[in-house]
């Protein structure tokens, strides 16, 4: 039965050989052997319900817990080429940001399936969740999730409006990391986020996405808020930041807040984050 | 454990074999001096090719494989089509491709050594890697390519180097040495702040692929680039070999190479260009590995003498055996994950120059 | 026969000539030393001599045949030189020293043969350097690299030997040992010697004939008892010396008088 199956797959192989790449596959069979090149995708799957399809991740990618049980093949901007192939994956599915292109074209060399998955940005995610699903096979699955999403982003987005009255659009800056100084610009899914709820991101004219700003920028800006992402250890590290920054008058009136690292990647968890923003933004 | 002893006992072992002293080896080389130990450095490299072809992230068994040959070769073969895809498709390519970079590298590192008459100077001395990887930063962190890929753009960042150094240091009628190193200097800290203005303004996500290239990666090339490689460095080492008295003298100094009729000025030209042609070329398909190019002359001059005529071909075949050695450790050592090759050789290099400055006393 | 023939000869690097009207013929197996203050021009002319540098003005014949039409590699079959000892930055033995003298003789790609090693060997016997020759350069004591360094000229079988100033860093010794040397070759086989020495003694002990210059012209040119005299001194090198002929060798013999010494005569 076994044999069977992977003659049909080895021939459908032969046939797509030489096939440019797009962002859709058809398959003869739904691929059964899936390496994941992203954490973001790797998330992904398993809320798609195909972790159990998963043979090897990246050593970054850690939720849910079981992915980091999963055999690894390097990292994301390096990963094994030779460990990818020692796992016989059906589809390899990696993305634009951060994977290396010489990866895609060696695995197209050899033959090997691959899926880019595209969606960089809030509003691309559920249509990038569809068509994953499409070339995964459970079409159905993914459509429902991706409607899931989609309903709780409307849903964050009105509630916002409502709380927000038609007043001036809040003036917010996520901080990446205090030091060096980055923050999210444009073209982010941070910038996305708080543009879905109304708040203005006081980085949106910086010219790249994440830009390094200096003190008297943020100073001469004012926003009237500001998020520090990846969790509770940052504190220390600000603590220095917010030291330089306490003429503002968000510093002196706490409105700062620490956040999760949710919002870093593009997965269904987003949400989530976003709600983690909006609940602060609704104090304001 | 014991399979990195095997790897680094073949490696090593060769040199006590090869000091002049062991085998009381008369004072001057002779052609078949030269024949004799390079068939056996070359002895070498292949079983360090065979060695290295069955290290890797996924265990592949030789055992299997050895009783299948001896038994007739009539079963199915123990390996499976997978295990052949790593074997020939992944692993051999890049064994072959580290044996020409590291050979290319330590055939450069001599003659820069012997031209500029300076036994720390390097492939990259007079900027070429400064100026590939400012190529290869500029098709990578902007998009832009000059030429077809990031190799393309970083072999015209090489060459544009090349000329730019060359001009500074040319006058009418010949080209200076100590010129040439101040020009290299210059231009590799000018490049340097590039790269760093580069680095500083990329985005976030491709910095990984432009720190990755800095730090020298053998994995992707493929057949076509590693022929490429290979037919550079045979050429430029046909030219150079060529030259190779030459050269021999015009590292004692350039007047006596003049005096005992050698034309100095056009020798010159020819190994320099030629030995930045190689450089380049490597450093355009493997990004900057550092040390190889240093150590490796330095450590055959040491065993063989400084009579370039068999220190040349000698480097060639043990930088090949050294870069396949530091490679292969560095695809195994926290396999998945893979090291940059520069950080294995930077990690043998610079104890290897500390020991070496202390015996100079 | 007339080996070198310099006719008129100026060089000039850039405006003030360091070379200038510098006419001398030197007959096979002459000993002829170059003497004269810094800046004179004396290390130009060598260099000149042996192809190094093109003279803007003037002839210079090697052998009958012009300088400019012989190729380098020619060229060094014919003249060699032997300079002052410097460092070498890479250690080679001295057999692979010697050796590099037959370089001219060999094309591009060969390797030296048994008539090459024959040579180097005959050289090195010569120069009493033979037990030297399976060690490093660098080992040796300064003496016995510049015997390496006139082995390694030697190996070329040139006509002509040139000396830029060779025993500069030697003790008296060496000094005697190496001139003592190379008078043997001249006289033994004809070997044509030009030395550039500062030392004016050990050139009017050795040479015999002696070109004195002064800012980059020939002052005198002649036989040791006719160059070396205290008028010649004094308008030359600018020092009052005494010069008188030595008992023990029958040449003209310098003593510099410096200030304290009249003093002392005269009190």
């Amino acid at each position: 039965m076994a044999d069977i199956k992977r003659t049909k797959l080895f021939i459908c192989l032969l046939a797509l050989l030489g096939v440019l790449m797009s962002g859709r596959v058809a398959f003869c069979a739904p691929p059964v052997r899936i390496v994941s090149l992203a954490p973001s995708v790797t998330e992904i799957l398993f809320d798609l319900g195909t972790g159990d399809r998963i043979v090897a991740v990246t050593d970054f990618c850690d939720y849910p817990a079981e992915a980091r049980r999963k055999p690894r093949i390097g990292g994301f901007a390096n990963p094994s080429l030779e460990a990818i192939v020692a796992a016989r994956p059906d589809l390899v599915i990696m993305t634009e940001e951060g994977n290396p292109v010489e990866i895609y074209k060696r695995l197209q060399k050899l033959g090997i399936k691959t899926y880019i998955f595209r969606a960089r940005r809030l509003a691309e995610l559920p249509q990038g969740m569809r068509d994953l699903g499409g070339a995964l096979g459970i079409a159905g699955v993914a459509a429902k999730r991706a409607a899931a999403v989609e309903n709780q982003l409307a849903d964050l987005a009105k509630k916002a409006k409502a709380s927000a009255q038609g007043g001036k659009a809040r003036k917010a800056l996520f901080v990446i990391h205090p030091e060096p100084l980055l923050v999210a610009g444009r073209d982010t899914v941070i910038s996305d986020a708080l543009m879905l709820l109304g708040a203005e991101n006081i980085a949106a004219n910086a010219g790249t996405k994440y830009p390094k700003f200096t003190i008297e920028e943020i100073v001469r800006r004012s926003p009237d808020v500001i998020f520090i992402g990846q969790g509770p250890m940052s504190a220390n590290l600000s603590k220095s930041l917010m030291k330089r920054l306490e003429t503002l008058e968000a510093v002196r009136k706490g409105r700062v807040y620490y956040v999760s690292e949710l919002l870093y990647r593009l997965t269904p968890r987003t949400v989530a984050g976003i709600e983690e923003l909006a609940g602060h933004l609704k104090g304001l | 454990m014991l399979k990195y002893v095997l790897l680094l006992g073949v490696l090593f072992l060769p040199l006590a074999v090869l000091s002049r002293k062991t085998w009381g080896a008369p004072a001057f080389v002779t052609s078949g001096r030269v024949i004799r130990v390079c068939l056996f450095l070359l002895a070498v490299v292949l079983a360090i090719a065979a060695i290295s072809l069955f290290f890797g992230s996924s265990p592949i068994d030789v055992a299997a494989a050895i009783r299948w040959l001896l038994s007739g070769a009539d079963t199915a073969h123990p390996w499976s089509a997978t295990d052949q895809t790593i074997l020939f498709s992944i692993r051999l390519p890049r064994i072959v491709f580290a044996g020409i970079v590291g050979g290319s590298l330590a055939a450069a590192g001599v003659v820069f050594q012997g031209l500029l008459r300076n036994p720390l100077a390097d492939p990259y001395i007079l900027g070429i890697s400064s100026g590939a990887a400012v190529g290869a930063l500029c098709a990578l962190l902007l998009g832009v390519a000059f030429a077809p890929g990031v190799s393309g753009s970083a072999f015209l960042g090489a060459l544009l180097t090349v000329i730019l150094v060359y001009g500074i240091a040319r006058t009418r009628t010949e080209l200076h040495s100590a010129t040439l190193l101040l020009a290299g200097v210059i231009v590799n800290a000018f490049f340097g702040a590039v790269i760093m203005f580069l680095i500083a303004t990329a985005g976030d996500k491709k910095l990984h692929n432009a720190m990755f290239w800095l730090m020298g990666d053998l994995s992707l090339a493929l057949w076509p680039e590693i022929f490429l490689a290979g037919f550079f460095l045979l050429a430029g080492f046909a030219v150079i070999f060529v030259n190779a008295r030459a050269l021999n003298l015009i590292a004692v100094s350039e007047e006596t190479a003049g005096q005992l009729g050698v034309p100095v000025e056009r020798t010159k030209t020819l190994l320099l260009l030629a030995a930045s042609l190689i450089t380049g070329v490597a450093v355009s398909v493997s990004g900057i590995i550092g040390f190889a190019g240093l150590i490796v002359p330095h450590l055959m001059r040491m065993l063989l003498g400084s009579d370039h005529r068999l220190l040349l071909p000698s480097s060639v075949l043990f930088g090949g055996a050294f870069l396949m050695v530091a490679d292969t450790l560095a695809r195994t050592i926290l396999a998945p994950s893979e090291l940059p090759v520069g950080v294995i050789t930077a990690l043998c290099g610079a104890p290897y120059f500390i020991y070496l400055l202390r015996r100079r006393g | 026969m007339t080996v070198i023939a310099l006719d008129a000869v100026g060089f000039r690097y850039d405006e003030p000539w360091v070379l200038k009207n510098v006419s001398c013929e030197i007959a096979r197996g002459e000993f002829v030393g170059i003497l004269g203050p810094n800046g004179s021009g004396k290390t130009t002319l060598l260099k000149i001599l042996d192809g190094m540098l093109k003279p803007q003005e003037g002839k210079v014949f090697i052998c009958g045949v012009p300088l400019g039409s012989i190729r380098r590699s020619e060229l060094a079959k014919t003249v060699a030189v032997v300079a002052q000892d410097f460092r070498m930055t890479f250690p080679f033995s001295v057999q692979e020293v010697v050796l590099m003298g037959r370089s001219p003789h060999l094309a591009k790609w060969r390797f030296e043969g048994e008539t090459d090693l024959q040579i180097a060997c005959e050289v090195m016997a010569l120069t009493d350097t033979l037990d030297l020759a399976n060690r490093n350069m660098e080992e040796l004591s300064g003496g016995e690299r510049q015997r390496v360094l006139i082995a390694r000229a030697l190996a070329q079988e040139p006509q002509i030997l040139l000396l830029d100033e060779p025993t500069a860093f030697l003790d008296i010794k060496h000094q005697m040992d190496f001139f003592d040397l190379v008078k043997s070759l001249n006289r033994k086989n004809n070997l044509t010697v030009v030395a550039v020495t500062h030392d004016v003694n050990l050139a009017s002990l050795y040479c015999d004939r002696l070109v004195l210059m002064r800012g980059g012209r020939i002052h005198v040119q002649g036989r040791p008892q006719d160059v070396i005299t205290e008028e010649n001194i004094a308008e030359v090198y600018q020092v009052r010396a005494s010069v008188d002929c030595s008992p023990a060798t029958g040449r003209p013999r310098v003593t510099p008088l410096g200030a304290h010494m009249t003093d002392e005569q005269s009190s």
